[in-house]
């Protein structure tokens, strides 16, 4: 979702969404995950030139940062923190869903300039920016692969008859990116 | 960041080198009370650094990123600059009409490639009947 109406987001609604955030599941609940919530107009009008992908005006961003200093020992695999930087802004997406607040996250930014812009310390570095805002119109859900075409049973390629009927053969009302 | 680019002033020789000449906005818009609107402003140079921003921090991703990014990235610039533009005063017909015109696409992304391009001819075409219109372009910038 990238067209927000001119409309600010309360607080405690930001709070919301990060306290959604912090409650998602880590590897050995390590918690990693930091936030940062951007909703200053000029914060955010830079944020903008730094990170082409944020599109239209959202009223808010929350930047899912990830806080080294709590990596495991020697780690260099970035891919474990990178999920559950991923499943924390899963919980925030879908608590904005059902706040009705439209969302999209957003990973082309440029790190080092993010870093400069939000002031984060050394250990601290920006996985993934999520523009929020209330949507400005009907929002335009966008196709899915069909279920039948995506879901096997016990081994791959064997089908799943029932798939077919699922609840949201066309999409879910109301949710979803446009 | 620094506190400079937090005010949107890049200091008086900044501003005047992108926007205090004349010539420079007489180019751009062809209109000499343009050009008097923009001299000096430092919400122009602020304006003009936002979309540099924007089109560098493009250039550094753009590498690792979808190609079809690329096409979409140059035009949501486009349109940015033209916003920048309005906001500054110094957006006249077309540019106010190509600015509307990225506007009414930039949510929806473009699809596919036939689409791309027949949306950016729609574009090329409003551009280029504004600068074939007669005193558009100064005598030097004809191509040679």
């Amino acid at each position: 979702m990238r067209r927000y109406a001119a409309r600010s987001v309360a607080e405690e609604d930001l709070v919301r969404l990060a306290e959604a955030g912090r409650w998602a599941p880590s590897g050995s609940n390590r918690q990693p995950c930091v936030f940062v919530v951007v909703d200053d107009p000029r914060t955010l009008e830079a944020l903008e030139a730094f990170a082409p992908g944020i599109i239209g005006r959202p009223a808010a961003v929350l930047a899912i940062c990830l806080d080294r200093s709590r990596f495991g020992r020697g780690e260099s695999d970035e891919s474990l923190p990178a999920m559950d930087a991923a499943m924390s802004a899963q919980n925030i997406l879908l608590e904005a869903c059902s706040m009705g607040l439209g969302s999209c996250p957003v990973l082309s930014f440029d790190p080092g300039s993010v870093e400069r812009l939000l002031g984060l310390p050394a250990d601290v570095k920006p996985a993934l920016l999520i523009a929020l805002g209330y949507p400005a119109g009907p929002v335009r859900v966008p196709r899915r692969r069909p279920l039948a075409e995506i879901l096997h049973r016990n081994s791959f390629g064997q089908a799943f008859p029932s798939a077919s009927l699922a609840p949201f053969a066309d999409g879910p009302q109301g949710g979803g990116s446009e | 960041m620094t506190e400079e680019w937090r005010s949107g002033v890049r200091g008086p020789e900044v501003a005047g080198k992108a926007t205090g000449s004349p010539e420079v906005a007489g180019k751009a818009t062809g209109s000499p009370e343009v050009a008097g609107k923009a001299t000096g402003s430092p919400e122009v140079a602020g304006e003009v650094l936002k979309v540099m921003a924007f089109m560098l921090s493009s250039a550094k991703l753009l590498g690792s990123e979808p190609k079809s990014y690329g096409p979409y990235r140059l035009i949501d610039a486009a349109g940015r600059l033209a916003q920048a533009m309005e906001r500054c005063g110094l957006a006249d017909g077309v540019v106010k009409a190509l600015a509307e015109e990225i506007e009414k696409e930039r949510y929806y992304g473009l699809e596919d490639e036939a689409e791309t391009a027949a949306f950016l001819d729609r574009l090329l075409e409003m551009a280029v009947s504004q600068m074939k219109r007669p005193g558009a372009a100064p005598e030097g910038d004809k191509p040679g």
